[in-house]
């Protein structure tokens, strides 16, 4: 871990509000000694150092020069009643950018010291205030996009998920504290049945592994997806594209290959965040402007998490289309333009869509956010389910799952409880890396760096 | 200076501590109350059991004496727990309780520069320095005798009291005086001492029972011995037997239970949780119809019986009464009742991990002295006690065994760490690398130290030696022999492993059970618990490699190390009960300061800054 962060003893200061124009800005510090560090650049120092916790004090922030920086309002918070655990205090200044710079200019002269990110939401964990899943929902709480995802990190951060995993590592530690009585006292005074054990083991193997599922959900709220519109050109790409945007973003015309690039446009979809994206369509072009597009379309259909592959209705399906398909299984397959006359009528799994009269368009929006979610049913949205939102959960659950099924496998199999009992601890273990009970400081590092700074 | 190393207390802590002391050249003096009661087996005649026998192994590598006394005296040798895994079975041996106490004697006494003296200490002789360091001890007698280094492994005796119902008396054994003086030296020096409580249960005469009655338990047939330097268990094999309490004996338990002195209110000091009086045991579990008792044979020549489970301070006419009730014991002559002893132990939390005093320097303390229950715990404190007192005097850093390199490790690291609230036992569950610490692997661990400080006899050097160069032979024998066609022609499970080496094969558990030295003749010239300890050292590679990694955060915390004189009021952002924690352990690394209880993980992290920043300076 880099020394920084570790370097609690030292003041910091960080910009808290986001950079640009704005009525106010807040400037945060915290440390030991930031009150006593921000007096001596302070107009009216001995009201400031007379402040309990939770007060506020108005006056001048002064610069080098001893001439005023901003007029500010200053809220004092006292250790260990504040959100990093150490005094500190939010300074209110006025917003414009040069004002802000006057501020931290002096109180980078009085002496602290810019705060790397995550910073004080890193003493806010070492002070113990917060785990480590509930210090990872504070930045996704301040990057959410859609309510759902805010929803969903406020969960977390109420500790829904510590929670949670909390029950499941009780669980195990009563059947380690099991194993361990076998181990302790013998055949003679310990018996052998390990029925309900193993009960218990497999149950939390699967509540492991559904939470690790639950990061494909988790994940499309805190991230969003990416739905890439394929298909021919002229297949009614854009005009689908318009329609979920509910505005007309897209030139549509009936000339097939009208959009020759790629445009891309965000919106919220039951609360996932989407980003669409309106390919070029796909075929043999001889303008070398539109193959470049069509060949971007194929890259950005392959790196998308969900391809809309649309077909002509009035066409049907050709040997193009179907090689499209073949690579890409799980598009959601859109028969467009159902209204058309000499419509064909859509094959089994084909999702009936009309752009020009909206038809079919619930059934598409369904199944874009089933998809985004894996499969999950509109419940999942509206559930009080915790879910996981980072990668690094969904790794530690899974290594929690299968340190548990090699436990069961040797236990299943009459295996020695000397062997099991390893995997029950390397279980544990995992489970406790997502609350930070264990965490090794290159987690933290990594953690906390990803974090926006003022936070 | 009359004495090198002075030891008060001849029990199995004693033992080893005036041995080892005496082995490595130290003139040595035992003093005991009375030298007739040297290595009594106070409670039940057996020595071993889960994580107890690795103990006793581990005493044996380091050059101890309480496995080759066990060997010799067997009378009956059972591996428990075959199911269960080797890191976590041991053999238990039912040991002849006076054959044993003569061999104790016996050892003491043909060992050179130790004398055995027999007086009460009832006082420390100790300089005025600060902090005092120990200059001898004062006797009941008024002998003043000095020494450079004190060892205290008084046991139960420490004004030790005994109780058998409203009877009681100063008694550290039943019939064996109490030794009054030091316990209250101690805490007039300001030692933190306490006190606690173990228990023993009725001797019955077995003539009087109708053993055949009941359940037989006989020993294993293919009997392992202790120590390293033994090929043999020799002795009989005189079977156990076991009975079960039923609702009457509850009953005359339940009407009596005001007559204890455990709820009297009498006994003030804490028992042992986890070997709790019958008492005890039909009142927290009234739902229980019954509890096993465990009849043991005392020894060869005696027709006494142990009935281990059944312990007991109810008044003697209970125990009579209830005794009765047990099938097969309709008749029984109780020869003992059954009594609870409380005595003063000293709180370890304030030893070094050396065992040595923080409070007064050159003073150890062992065994139940430091809070600890069994025979193999207190030996294994006292042979670390007179080692590390006899290399302090030669100026030498003391040996400090870690968590991982051994059970005698976790067992001081917890009673210096934790302190001792009530009787500490090992347990295999204590210890986070037990699959490191099978008993069968206790020399390659430990041996190297006997033998670095010159506490191994040059045949023990020798027999490891020899064993170290033939476990390598044995490994090359088994990578380079490949597994063949033809073998799987001959065993099917060989099939899926054709090209491979024995050795990687091995990790197959089908191919572990077989019979290897078919397989390989050449492994024949080599003792079969040679042969066996590789195969499991195989099959376990991976799962040693996975506690390894486990454990890897805990070794590095331990490898950071901490001054003695470090000063926590300094390090600002410590809680104030971490201070005040911090202070009491004073912890030799970060690792046992984070075992310390009520030290946060985030007080860890910043002691890791202190120190990080030192390295950086």
């Amino acid at each position: 871990m880099s020394s920084s962060y570790l370097d609690i003893d030292s003041d910091i200061v960080a910009l808290a509000s986001a950079r640009g124009h704005g009525a106010i800005a807040l400037v945060r510090i915290a440390g030991p000694s930031s009150i006593r560090r921000l007096s001596a650049i302070f107009s009216k120092p001995k009201s400031l150092l007379k402040l309990n916790g939770y007060q506020a004090v108005h006056g001048e922030v002064l610069g080098q020069d001893k001439s005023p920086a901003d007029e500010v309002v200053a809220l004092v918070f006292k250790a260990p009643n504040s959100y990093t655990g150490q005094d500190g205090a939010d300074i209110m200044c006025h917003g414009g950018s040069a004002t802000i710079e006057a501020v931290l200019s002096a109180l980078d002269f009085g002496g602290f010291r810019p705060a790397l990110p995550g910073e004080f939401t890193f003493r806010a964990f070492y002070n113990g205030k917060m785990d480590l899943a509930r210090a990872e929902a504070v930045n996704e709480l301040i990057v959410a996009r859609t309510s759902a995802a805010r929803a969903d990190a406020y969960a977390r951060l109420s500790g829904a998920l510590s929670k949670e995993l909390s029950v499941l590592k009780e669980g195990l530690v009563d059947t380690a504290a099991t194993l361990a009585l076998g181990m302790d006292y013998g055949e003679e005074e310990a018996g052998e049945d390990m029925k309900a054990e193993l009960e218990l083991l497999e149950k939390t193997r699967s509540a492991c592994l559904k939470l690790a599922s639950s990061y494909k959900v988790g994940k499309a709220f805190k991230d969003g997806v990416m739905v890439a519109l394929a298909g021919k050109t002229n297949a009614g790409k854009s005009s689908i594209f318009n329609r979920l945007l509910k505005e007309e973003r897209a030139i549509v015309s009936p000339v097939a290959g009208t959009t020759r690039d790629y445009i891309e446009a965000a919106l919220d979809l039951g609360g996932i965040p989407v980003s669409i994206v309106d390919t070029a369509g796909v075929r043999e072009s001889e303008d070398q402007v539109e193959a470049e597009g069509v060949r971007r379309s194929w890259l950005l259909a392959d790196s998308a998490d969900i391809v809309l592959y649309v077909v002509d209705a009035g066409l049907g399906l050709d040997a193009g289309d179907k090689e499209f398909l073949a690579a890409h299984p799980d598009a959601i397959k859109v028969w467009n333009k159902v209204d058309k006359e000499g419509a064909r009528k859509a094959p089994g799994s084909w999702l009936e869509f009309s752009a020009k009269q909206g038809y079919g368009e619930e059934t598409l929006v369904n199944a874009i956010q089933s998809a985004a979610l894996g499969g999950g049913q509109a419940a999942l949205l509206s559930g009080r389910e915790v879910r996981i939102g980072s990668a690094r959960h969904k790794a530690a659950l899974e290594k929690a799952a299968a340190s548990l099924e090699s436990a069961i496998a040797l236990l299943n199999s009459g295996g020695p409880l000397d062997m099991a009992a390893v995997d029950l601890a390397a279980a544990l273990d995992a489970l406790a890396e997502i609350s930070g009970e264990v965490s090794s400081e290159d987690i933290l590092d990594r953690l906390f760096s990803s974090f926006c700074v003022g936070k | 200076m009359d004495y090198d190393v002075i030891v008060i207390g001849g029990g199995h802590a004693g033992i080893e501590a005036s041995l080892a002391s005496a082995r490595l050249g130290a003139s040595t003096l035992l003093i005991t109350q009375n030298p007739d009661t040297i290595g009594k087996l106070s409670c039940n005649p057996s020595i071993g059991g889960l994580s107890k026998a690795n103990l006793a192994r581990e005493i044996d590598a380091l050059g101890g004496e309480m496995a080759l006394i066990t060997d010799q005296t067997s009378i009956q040798y059972r591996l428990l727990n075959r199911s269960r895994g080797p890191a976590v079975q041991a053999a238990r041996v039912q040991s002849d309780k006076s054959a044993y106490s003569i061999l104790a004697r016996k050892a003491l006494e043909a060992q050179p520069g130790l004398h055995i003296f027999m007086d009460t200490v009832d006082g420390l002789l100790c300089s005025q320095t600060v902090p005092p360091r120990v200059l001898g001890v004062s006797t009941v007698r008024g002998n003043k005798i000095s020494a450079k280094k004190v060892i205290i492994a008084s046991g139960t005796f420490m004004d030790g009291r005994i109780f058998i119902g409203e009877y009681h008396a100063w008694e550290g054994r039943l019939g064996e005086p109490t030794a009054l003086g030091l316990g209250s030296w101690l805490r007039k020096a300001g030692f933190p001492v306490g006190r606690m409580k173990t228990g023993t249960p009725a001797r019955i005469k077995a003539s009087s029972v109708d053993l055949d009655s009941l359940e037989k338990q006989a020993g294993d047939p293919d009997r392992m011995p202790f120590s390293f330097l033994n090929e043999e268990l020799p002795g009989p094999d005189i079977p156990c037997h076991i009975t079960f309490t039923n609702e009457r004996t509850h009953e005359i338990i339940r009407a009596n239970i005001g007559r204890s002195p455990l709820f009297s209110g009498e006994i003030t000091g804490k028992g042992p949780r986890y070997c709790p009086s019958i008492e005890d045991k039909v009142v927290k579990f009234p739902h229980r119809d019954k509890h096993q008792i465990f009849v043991e044979p005392e020894g060869q020549y005696t027709d006494e019986l142990y009935l281990n489970g059944m312990s007991s301070s109810l008044p003697e006419e209970v125990q009579r009464e209830f005794v009765k009730t047990l099938p097969g014991f309709e008749e029984a002559f109780m020869v003992r009742p059954g009594y609870a002893v409380e005595y003063d132990y000293v709180d370890p939390i304030d030893l070094h991990p050396s065992l040595e005093s923080r409070r007064m320097t050159s003073l150890y303390l062992a065994g139940q002295t430091n809070g600890s229950s069994g025979y193999e715990e207190a030996a294994a404190q006292g042979l670390m006690a007179g080692i590390n007192a006899v290399l302090s005097m030669r100026g030498e850093e003391p040996i400090i065994l870690s968590r991982s390199e051994a059970y005698i490790g976790v067992l001081i690291d917890d009673l210096v760490t934790l302190g001792a609230k009530e009787p500490y036992r090992m347990f295999t569950s204590r210890a986070e690398r037990r699959l490191s610490l099978r008993h069968d692997t206790a020399d390659r661990r430990l041996s190297p130290y006997a033998i670095k400080i010159g506490l191994a006899s040059p045949e023990r050097a020798e027999r490891f030696a020899k064993k170290t160069e033939g476990m390598s032979v044995i490994r090359e024998l088994l990578e380079q022999r490949k597994i063949t066609d033809a073998d799987s022609k001959e065993n099917a499970c060989f099939a899926p492993h054709i090209g491979e080496s024995l050795a990687f094969a091995l990790k197959d558990p089908k191919i572990a059970g077989l019979n290897l030295l078919e397989l390989e003749p050449a492994l024949s010239q080599w003792p079969l618990s040679l042969v066996e300890g590789l195969v499991l050292d195989i099959r376990y590679e991976g799962y040693i490699a996975k506690e390894a990694r486990l454990s890897a955060r805990l070794e590095k915390l331990d490898g950071a190390k901490l001054a003695q004189d470090f000063d926590y009021r300094q390090v600002a952002g410590l809680s104030s009960e971490s201070i005040e924690k911090l202070l009491a352990v004073q912890p030799l690394s970060l690792g046992q300061a984070s075992r310390i209880p009520g030290v946060r993980p985030s007080d860890i992290a910043l002691l890791a800054i202190r120190l990080n920043k030192k390295h950086d300076s």
